[in-house]
């Protein structure tokens, strides 16, 4: 399991996550304050408080997958 | 004399039972045959009727319209029980059968990586009101037995049974 912290700060920049999210074979979820929500699900994620840089959590043991999240890292 | 066409007598009797005989022989050959024949007919025709069966897939197809997040469809803009071919279509596959008997109008935009998505389904658009904040955002999603599809939807598959929602999503967001 490999975390950073990321912040989407224009709904161009949740749909691009989005979709490079939906791509991966392995669970990513988004993690804000107590709500934990499913990174590929763009419903999920507009229902956290994207004001602030939330965590991003991915269910894989290699950090080389963090590196396609770079973009959009805080 | 006599004993001679007694000798023929007999042989000709013989000769006309092995004869019979093997007529009977190779009548039964036939029948058999044709029973055989018949039998694979039947197991041919077994075997596609229930493959043609199994090819099947039944899906509860409902697209609506949702602004807001008061759980209240605006429209219910299609809904059927629909028979499709082929075991386990994607949303992809069912959305391109509904295209094509007419039941509804799918349009697809081409991306710059050269994958294709969603941009509308009748008169609704996916995309935002490039306005001031709160922007709107017009995004069409989908719902299998509840449960929203996070991933692409020509790799999600419907099996018989499930009810596949396609809801064309309208919220405001406060981001830029």
């Amino acid at each position: 399991m490999k975390e950073m912290m990321i912040k989407l700060e224009t709904i161009k920049d949740v749909q691009t996550f989005v979709s490079v999210v939906e791509k991966c074979p392995f669970s990513v979820d988004l993690s804000s304050g107590r709500y934990t929500v499913d990174a590929k699900s763009i419903m999920g994620i507009f229902s956290l408080d994207l004001m602030k840089p939330i965590k991003l959590i991915a269910y894989h043991d290699d950090s080389e997958v963090l590196k396609q999240f770079e973009p959009f890292k805080a | 004399m006599y004993f001679i066409s007694q000798i023929v007598l007999k042989c000709n009797a013989k000769c006309k039972s092995v004869l019979y005989s093997h007529t009977n022989f190779y009548g039964g050959f036939l029948r058999m045959k044709k029973i055989f024949a018949l039998f694979l007919v039947l197991v041919f025709a077994i075997a596609v009727f229930s493959g043609c069966a199994a090819e099947k897939t039944s899906v509860k197809v409902v697209v609506v319209r949702d602004e807001g997040a008061d759980d209240v469809f605006e429209e219910k803009i299609y809904e059927n029980t629909v028979e499709f071919s082929g075991k386990n279509p994607s949303i992809a596959n069912i959305l391109d059968e509904l295209n094509k008997n007419g039941d509804l109008t799918v349009k697809y935009t081409t991306e710059e990586d050269g994958t294709s998505s969603l941009a509308s389904i009748n008169q609704y658009v996916n995309g935002n009101d490039n306005t001031t904040v709160p922007i709107t955002i017009r995004q069409w999603n989908a719902y299998i037995n509840d449960q929203e599809v996070t991933g692409l939807w020509s790799e999600t598959s419907c099996k018989t049974g499930d009810t596949l929602l396609i809801c064309y999503d309208v919220w405001e967001s406060t981001l830029k």
